[in-house]
C-alpha cells in the first residue's frame, strides 16, 4: 500500500514492539480497516469488471502513478503549498486582528460583525474569476481564495473565545487591579486560545479545497491546475494521484495545527483528558 | 446595635440602598443598610440566599455602586476600592493555563512587580497555604479546598488591609470547610486584616467573628447585630460548648419571628 494507508500498516508493525503503542493506535483500527477494506473492494471492481484506466483507476494503478510522476507532483505541490502558507497566514493576521477588535469595541461588533457573518453566504468560488480581472494571473489571486475561505472560522471562533470569559473572572481581575488592557491580554486571550485553535484547525482543513478553486478559475501550476490539465486528457489515474497527494497535505495542515495546539495549551490537553478520566 | 464609636471605623456603610430591575419592575434587594467595621476586626453578614449579600459586598468591593447612600473606607468616601480592598469568592476563580504559582502572583504582576520578585514572595508563603510542593501544577490537579487556598494567597499576596470574603467555602465539602474555617483563624490570628465575610453558615460566622450583621430574606435589612464574645484564640471545638449554643440560639430569633413554616425551611438550609 503506497498511499495514506501505508502509514497506518507501517505502525502496525512498530505496534508489537511497545504495549503502550498499541493502546495509543487502538481507536485507529476501525477506520483503518473500513478505509483498507474499500481499497481492496475497489482494487477487486475494477479487477473484475474490466474498468478501463481512464474511467476509474484502481487503487494500485493510482499507486504506481504516485510513484511514476513523484517529480511532477512534487513540482506541483510546492506551488500549492505556498498558496496554502501565504493565504493561510493572511487569513490568520487578519482574523486574530478583527476578531480582537471586535471583542473590544461594541460598536464594532454591532456595525462590522453582521457584516462579516453576511460575507460567508458570499459564493467564494464566484468571485475567484474576478480576482483574476482584479489582480491578474499570477498567485495573488489564489492566495486571496485561500485567505477568504480560512479568515471566517478563525475570526470568528476568536471573536466567541474572546467574548466567552467567565464575568466572575473580570470581576476577580478588576478586584486585583487590572486595567481593561490587563484584563484582555491576560484573561480574554488565554480563554480565546483553544477556541482560536478550533478555528485554525477548521481554516486549515478547507484551505486545500480554496486552493484548488484558486487553481481551476485560472492557473499555470499547482495539483488543483493538473487536475484540470490532466482530466481533459483522461489521465485519471493522475487526476486521482493529485487528489491522494491534496488530501495527505490537508491531514497533514491539520496535524501539524493540532502538534502546535498541545505544545502551546498544555494545560488545556491535560485537563481535558483529566476530566475525560474522571468520566470514565 | 452594635456601636464601635471608640475605634477607628475601616469600611463605614451608611444608608445603602440599591435596587435591580427584575422582569420589568424595580425591585429593591438592599435596604437601609447600615455597617462598620473597624480595624482588624473580623466580621460576617449572614443571610438567607437572595438576600442580596452578594451584591453587599460587590458594592463595598467597588464591583457595583449603589442607588443611594455611601460606603467610606478609612473615612474617604466616593475612592474607588478596585485594586485596594481583597475580594474572594466562593468559586476560586484560578485561571487554568496558569500553574498554582502563577495563579497567586496574578495580582502583583498585575501591579508591575517582575514574575520572578512575585514568585519569590509567594513561594514564601506556599507552605502555610498548604500548597508546597503543588506550586507547579495546573489548577485542576487540585482539590477543592487547596484551589480556594490558592485562590487565599493570590487575595492574601496582595497584602491589602481589607479583605471581603463571599462564602469562600461555600463549595467545598463539609469536613474541608472545618478545616479550612480552622486555617482561616490562624491566618486571620497571625495577620489581623480586616476581613468582612459573608456566609450562610451560622456555625462559621459565630466560629471567626468578631460582629454578626444578620441580613433578612429580600428586600436585605440588618435585623440584628450579634457581638461574638468568645474568646480568641479560638478552635472548631468551642462549636460544642454552651456559649456557642446559646449565640447560635440568639441568631435564630430574627428567623423565629418569621412565619413558622419559613423559619423551619430556613433552619434546614442554614444549620450544619
Amino acid at each position: 500500500m503506497k498511499d495514506p494507508t501505508g502509514e497506518y500498516t507501517s505502525g502496525h508493525r512498530g505496534q508489537g514492539k511497545i504495549g503502550s503503542a498499541l493502546s495509543k493506535l487502538r481507536p485507529w483500527a476501525a477506520p483503518v480497516t473500513i478505509l483498507l477494506g474499500i481499497l481492496v473492494i475497489w482494487e477487486l471492481g475494477v479487477q473484475v469488471w474490466d474498468i478501463p484506466k481512464w474511467q476509474l483507476p484502481s487503487p494500485s494503478a493510482i499507486g504506481q502513478e504516485l510513484a511514476a510522476s513523484r517529480s511532477l507532483l512534487l513540482e506541483h505541490t510546492l506551488v500549492t503549498l505556498e498558496e496554502i502558507v501565504l493565504g493561510f497566514i493572511a487569513a490568520l493576521a487578519s482574523g486574530l486582528v478583527l476578531a480582537t477588535a471586535i471583542a473590544y469595541s461594541r460598536i464594532l461588533e454591532r456595525s462590522v460583525y453582521p457584516i462579516v457573518i453576511a460575507s460567508q453566504t458570499v459564493p467564494i468560488i464566484a468571485i475567484a474569476p474576478l480576482l483574476l480581472i482584479w489582480v491578474g494571473y499570477g498567485i495573488a489571486p489564489k492566495v486571496i481564495v485561500v485567505a477568504l475561505i480560512c479568515f471566517y472560522p478563525i475570526a470568528v471562533n476568536t471573536v466567541d473565545g474572546l467574548k466567552a470569559v467567565d464575568p466572575d473572572m473580570v470581576n476577580m481581575m478588576k478586584t486585583l487591579g487590572a486595567s481593561r488592557w490587563q484584563v484582555f491580554t491576560k484573561l480574554q486571550m488565554p480563554t480565546a486560545m483553544p477556541y482560536m485553535f478550533s478555528g485554525i484547525k477548521v481554516g486549515i482543513s478547507v484551505s486545500v479545497i480554496a486552493a484548488v478553486i484558486g487553481e481551476w478559475v485560472g492557473a499555470s501550476a499547482g495539483l488543483g491546475y493538473l487536475i484540470t490539465y490532466s482530466q481533459p486528457l483522461f489521465l485519471t489515474d493522475r487526476v486521482f494521484a493529485a487528489i491522494v497527494v491534496l488530501s495527505a497535505m490537508g491531514i497533514s495542515l491539520f496535524v501539524l495545527a493540532s502538534v502546535v495546539e498541545r505544545l502551546m495549551l498544555p494545560w488545556y490537553y491535560t485537563e481535558k483528558r483529566a476530566n475525560s478520566i474522571e468520566r470514565m | 446595635m452594635a456601636s464601635d464609636a471608640g475605634i477607628t471605623s475601616k469600611i463605614r456603610v451608611e444608608s445603602l440602598n440599591k435596587s435591580f430591575n427584575v422582569d420589568g419592575h424595580r425591585e429593591l434587594v438592599l435596604d437601609d443598610i447600615q455597617l462598620t467595621v473597624g480595624e482588624g476586626e473580623f466580621v460576617s453578614i449572614i443571610g438567607p440566599s437572595g438576600c442580596g449579600k452578594s451584591t453587599l459586598l460587590n458594592i463595598v468591593a467597588g464591583l457595583d455602586s449603589p442607588d443611594s447612600g455611601t460606603v467610606t473606607f478609612e473615612g474617604n468616601q466616593g475612592v474607588s476600592a478596585l485594586g485596594r480592598v481583597g475580594y474572594m469568592q466562593q468559586k476560586d476563580l484560578l485561571l487554568p493555563w496558569r500553574t498554582v504559582l502563577d495563579n497567586a502572583i496574578l495580582g502583583l504582576e498585575l501591579h508591575g512587580m517582575p514574575r520572578r520578585q512575585a514568585r519569590t514572595r509567594a513561594l514564601e508563603l506556599t507552605e502555610f497555604f498548604g500548597l508546597k510542593g503543588y506550586e507547579s501544577q495546573y489548577p485542576y490537579a487540585l482539590s477543592g479546598g487547596m484551589k480556594q487556598r490558592a485562590a487565599f494567597l493570590r487575595t492574601m499576596l496582595m497584602d491589602q488591609e481589607i479583605v471581603l470574603l463571599d462564602e469562600p467555602f461555600g463549595a467545598l465539602d463539609a469536613l474541608t470547610r472545618v478545616q479550612m474555617q480552622e486555617w482561616l483563624l490562624q491566618l486571620w490570628e497571625s495577620l489581623r486584616k480586616t476581613i468582612v465575610l459573608i456566609t450562610h453558615d451560622m456555625d462559621e460566622a459565630i466560629l471567626l467573628s468578631d460582629r454578626v450583621y444578620v441580613l433578612t430574606h429580600r428586600p436585605g435589612r440588618v435585623t440584628m447585630v450579634l457581638d461574638v464574645d468568645l474568646p480568641r484564640p479560638r478552635s472548631y471545638e468551642q462549636v460544642t460548648e454552651p456559649q456557642f449554643a446559646r449565640l447560635k440560639s440568639r441568631l435564630l430569633e430574627p428567623l423565629r419571628e418569621k412565619k413558622r413554616e419559613v423559619a423551619q425551611s430556613l433552619a434546614g438550609k442554614e444549620g450544619l
